[in-house]
């Protein structure tokens, strides 16, 4: 189910004002949008959005809007939740009124579109997911990427237990351990949509970093 | 200014995992799940421990080691949408991943890395002061220029002669290639990782306007060179031979664009060249881009292919497109938007844009035709949809 956009043109000053808002620093506050950004994520995403980023982006559009209006939010992160509330429910309600044949076209992805061509492309979208995903590892710094693949990878044995141990080798906790591998695969996942994103484009082709 | 949502807001309850959990597989109450919510919207640190919550759950739920209890309630949550879903897929990936490369043999443990042993790259980094920098730099351009001299007039004059006009050439790209890569793509260089607690830039999963900060930043040129999202599309079909098209077609993963001229079609307001379906680009702007959607009903079809023509039946410019091109809106029309590149070349006159959807069996169907007017106007662009209703 996607998002009713408003009808209304997000412009550069809006999105600048929203910055603004966050923080006076432009890179500070361009840290603090991309982190509330996943917050509004996880919100839809735990709903049961079909399309979070859209109801994000939603979310934010109105936001803009009504800064640019004139609005002076004080905690930003508080306004966007409870814009993405009504957001969320205006979905909702729209989507207990929608056929069923658009919830299933919403679920399919083109890898069950049946055609041939689309297989390939998947498939070789996946394979290069896969290759970026290797070249952002080897470009970690030695012990980082130790880590992580000691953290992550497949062997003999229960990993809750080797993580423990893990932990006790590096005098750390078990919850500090699962906070810096949940950190690393965040920036991995960001390292390889945008080495996909720079191959798509080399390829001439329309990236799906989905 | 916000200001409570850097480190932590105190007079937010205690990170329980439990909860967590609870929220995660749907098992909250409205009351709960909003208290939760306000929590994590308001507290970085609780966002990431929830995160991490998250993360571990998938991991252990991809390697079959989520104890039964949480499996049963993870899946009727997890398996329900796309997005979640596609989370679990993305966990046993990354896993195969991990662990292909540990496989390869290479990779130290953690204590092995004490940091005594420099990396070759270290190496080659304290190999190369400044001075034998410079000095390698003076040495290689010699070079450069001794090998350019020892090349005949004539032997140049041979290379530009074969080359085709407007073509440009590809420099070879010199990313090794790794076991998987396919030899006949350009392989890209992994763009560098940065480890720090700056959160993520989740946002280019995001198909529509650059919202990136750091590309929305302080100069504009930037910002349209980091906007990959909406500068490639599928590759354009000539339309005449193998003449360059005068119009190229591209998929949009944006229907609007704050910066571009932009037109939404719809297909009731086909035969009335009105302000909706006014394209207005500005006169003498250097040779730029345009977005079009086009909204449609129709059966679902495996692939598009969009065509514009003068009125008088001119084909300007021609595209397919896969049917994972088409936005579905929550009203249960669809939409593809195309990105026109090389506007400069589309005159002051009325278009015709057919969609035709290709089935299975390579039948062709017309969805779906629109009208639509180029306008050049000296004046800033404004778009149709900038205005409020």
């Amino acid at each position: 189910m996607a998002a009713v956009r408003t009808i209304w043109t997000v412009t550069p000053e809006a999105f600048d004002s929203l910055l603004y808002s966050l923080h006076a620093d432009r890179d500070h506050a361009g840290r603090l949008y991309e982190n509330l950004r996943r917050k509004l994520l996880e919100f839809f995403e735990a709903r049961g959005s079909n399309t979070p980023d859209e109801h994000a982006d939603e979310t934010f559009d109105r936001v803009m809007r009504r800064i640019s209006e004139g609005e002076t939010i004080e905690n930003p992160a508080g306004y966007c939740y409870g814009v993405a509330k009504f957001v969320w429910k205006e979905a909702s309600r729209r989507r207990a009124k929608e056929h069923l044949e658009l919830d299933e076209n919403t679920l399919l992805s083109p890898v069950i579109d049946g055609h041939e061509n689309d297989l390939d492309s998947s498939r070789e979208l996946v394979e290069q997911r896969l290759d970026c995903l290797e070249r952002c590892l080897d470009h970690l710094a030695d012990e980082t990427r130790a880590f992580i693949v000691e953290y992550y990878r497949e062997e003999s044995g229960v990993k809750i237990e080797q993580r423990k141990l893990l932990a006790e080798r590096l005098s750390t906790t078990l919850n500090a351990l699962r906070l810096r591998a949940s950190r690393l695969r965040r920036e991995l996942g960001k390292c390889t949509n945008k080495c996909v994103e720079e191959a798509s484009v080399k390829n001439n082709r329309r990236p799906d970093i989905s | 200014m916000m200001e409570n949502n850097e480190n932590g807001a105190s007079d937010f309850p205690r990170f329980d995992e439990e909860i967590c959990e609870r929220y995660l597989f749907g098992e909250l109450t409205e009351g709960e799940q909003e208290e939760f919510e306000t929590a994590y919207f308001a507290d970085d640190a609780f966002f990431e421990k929830f995160m991490a919550v998250k993360t571990e759950l998938l991991d252990l739920y991809s390697r079959g080691e989520l104890e039964p209890g949480k499996r049963a309630r993870l899946e009727p949550h997890f398996l329900a949408t796309a997005p979640r879903t596609r989370r679990l897929a993305e966990s046993r990936e990354f896993i195969r991943t991990v662990t292909s490369i540990s496989r390869r043999g290479h990779v130290p443990t953690p204590s092995d890395v004490t940091g005594t042993t420099p990396s070759w790259i270290d190496s080659l980094m304290r190999f190369f002061t400044l001075p034998r920098l410079a000095g390698a730099v003076v040495l290689l351009a010699a070079l450069g220029t001794l090998f350019l001299l020892s090349r005949s007039d004539r032997e140049i004059e041979e290379a530009s002669e074969h080359r085709p006009a407007n073509t440009t050439e590809i420099e070879p790209e010199t990313v090794p290639s790794l076991p998987n890569s396919h030899p006949n793509k350009v392989q890209p260089s992994a763009p560098e990782v940065t480890i720090n607690s700056t959160p993520a830039n989740e946002n280019v999963n995001r198909p529509g306007l650059d919202r990136r900060p750091e590309s929305a930043s302080t100069n504009k040129q930037k910002r349209h060179g980091t906007r990959p999202s909406l500068a490639n599309g599928t590759p354009t079909l000539p339309s005449r031979g193998n003449q360059t098209p005068d119009v190229e077609i591209t998929i949009a993963t944006v229907g609007r664009d704050p910066e571009l001229p932009s037109v939404a079609l719809h297909p009731g307001s086909t035969r009335d060249i009105g302000g909706g379906n006014t394209l207005t680009l500005r006169s003498g702007a250097e040779d730029g881009s345009a977005i079009v959607s086009l909204y449609f009903r129709s059966e679902r079809y495996p692939r598009y292919v969009v065509t514009i023509a003068t009125v008088d039946g001119r084909q300007v410019t021609k595209n397919s497109m896969d049917g994972s091109s088409v936005i579905y809106s929550g009203d249960g029309s669809k939409r593809i938007a195309i990105r026109l590149n090389g506007t400069k070349r589309l005159l002051s006159k009325d278009y015709i844009v057919t969609l035709e959807g290709r089935a299975a069996n390579g039948e062709k169907v017309t969805i779906e035709e629109y009208y639509f007017k180029v306008k050049r106007d000296p004046q800033p662009v404004t778009t149709p949809e900038d205005k409020d209703p």
